[in-house]
């Protein structure tokens, strides 16, 4: 049933591999360039730490300034080749992970450059400012180099692993006539992400209160980004399944109809199956995870499932496998075959078959 | 939300659109206060034109079960009531059946008359 893994979807692997792994070699290379071309007008120790206002506060010697970011940029550089390889069943997660690995080799590598650059020819570290305008324009860096790495990564494997046969006919179908248009649609929350991209903005701002604004500013990103994962709209429809990430169309994760193979429900424990709430990937199982209880599990056509925690799943279930069923041939297995379709139900029929990834 | 269309069907796109929500709403599977997806969204997943999508959400915003607001789309009145609704879509239901057997609005009117005055 599915297909082994195609070389070209490997090769796309292998390559967001390397592009996630080179991209802090890369970057670490520039520092140690820059620190070796201006180590003779620098000062010692180095100023590596600041105020909001830009003063120095934090102070590390010269020698161990090179030791401090490679251990910064090259635990980076471990971090995510491993995430890139791991989600390589999920092409789109696998994209957006390398772009991240690359943006934050970019900040990674912009600001200590810029730090060093600040130093040249001062007598005294603690005469050396460096104020919030390069935090911002290093911002604008990781976007740039977030931007550049989504490029470098390249685009999926063209030849997707897709299904052959119809979802068997017990996994669960919607009586519909042929010409009928069916959408599934439903908003999708979680509790526990709510909390936190509520209670995290309050962290960080009284962080930035007490102490430093830098962490803060870590602290509000993170609430932007658990926000996004605490509401969703998941879709299902001729396209396949669609997860809307926030009140926007986009960003989405999108799993194309021809690459699931069949579509039933799960139960999800959250913490015990996926280790925690948000993206999550698991060898042979991806999903959005927003709560423990019901959930959608798509079998795909590589071979792993996809799983969403969402309501009413066995209605989503059994119109992706119906839409499924017009454009592919009957499963052969043994007692497949169209049900007895009882009269007048109204919405699903079957029995949503489950299994655990 | 389950949204059904059949374009062959000789009821209008809108109404088959309306419907679905309706007995969305009925069967609880779309909470009041919830927001329905936008109809740019729905239509493009339907693949029918944004008007029609539009048309059903003002049909729906007269009956009282949404309400429209410019920048937060279309959301469930806080005042629809699910258990109404399901009896409203179940008469609709019986309607659609009593007419496909062919009775008479009349013989229908009847016939829930007859039920009403039993005990």
């Amino acid at each position: 049933m599915a297909p082994a893994r195609t070389r070209s979807l490997r090769s796309v692997t292998i390559r967001r591999t390397l592009v996630a792994g080179g991209a802090p070699v890369v970057g670490f290379t520039l520092v140690a360039v820059a620190f070796a071309a201006w180590h003779a007008r620098l000062p010692d120790p180095l100023a590596t730490h600041m105020t909001a206002n830009g003063r120095p506060d934090g102070f590390t010697s010269r020698g161990a300034f090179l030791p401090v970011f490679a251990a910064l940029l090259l635990g980076l550089g471990s971090f995510f080749p491993v995430i890139a390889w791991v989600s390589r069943a999920n092409p789109g997660g696998q994209r957006g992970t390398t772009a991240t690995g690359v943006g934050l080799s970019g900040i990674l590598t912009f600001i200590p450059i810029m730090l060093l650059h600040a130093h040249l020819d001062a007598d005294d570290s603690s005469t050396v400012r460096f104020g919030m305008g390069y935090l911002a324009a290093g911002l604008g860096v990781l976007v740039v180099a977030a931007g550049l790495g989504w490029l470098l990564a390249g685009p999926p494997a063209n030849e997707v692993v897709e299904a052959a046969t119809a979802p068997h006919a017990k996994a669960g179908h919607l009586e519909a006539r042929d010409s009928e248009v069916l959408v599934w649609t439903r908003r999708a929350v979680s509790p526990v992400l709510a909390v936190i991209s509520v209670a995290m903005p309050v962290v960080g701002v009284v962080v930035g209160i007490l102490g430093d604004w830098w962490p803060s500013l870590v602290f509000l990103s993170a609430a932007l980004l658990t926000g996004a994962f605490a509401a969703v709209r998941v879709t299902a429809n001729t396209s396949g399944l669609t997860v809307a990430y926030g009140p926007l169309p986009r960003p989405r994760t999108q799993v194309p109809l021809a690459r699931i193979s069949e579509a039933g429900t799960r139960d999800v424990r959250a913490l015990r199956d996926f280790g925690g709430w948000g993206y999550r990937m698991r060898p042979g199982a991806s999903g959005v995870i927003l709560r423990s209880g019901e959930a959608l599990s798509l079998k795909l056509a590589t071979g792993s499932t996809f799983v969403v925690t969402v309501r009413d799943a066995r209605t989503a279930a059994s119109v992706i496998n119906t839409l499924a069923a017009r454009r592919r041939q009957p499963d052969d297995r043994d007692d497949a075959g169209p049900e007895p379709a009882p009269r007048a139900a109204p919405t699903t029929e079957g029995h949503g078959r489950c299994w655990s990834a | 939300m389950l949204v059904r269309v059949d374009p062959g069907s000789p009821r209008p796109l809108h109404e088959q659109i309306a419907a679905s929500v309706r007995r969305a709403v009925a069967d609880g599977t779309v909470e009041p206060g919830e927001r329905l997806p936008a109809a740019r969204e729905l239509a493009a997943s339907l693949t029918v034109n944004v008007h029609t999508v539009l048309r059903a959400y003002q049909q729906l915003r007269d009956e009282g079960l949404l309400d429209l607001r410019r920048g937060r789309g279309a959301v469930v009145a806080a005042g629809a009531d699910p258990a109404r609704l399901h009896l409203a879509e179940r008469v609709a239901d019986l309607v659609r059946q009593a007419r496909s057997l062919g009775l008479s609005d009349d013989e229908l009117v009847t016939l829930l008359r007859s039920n009403l005055a039993a005990p």
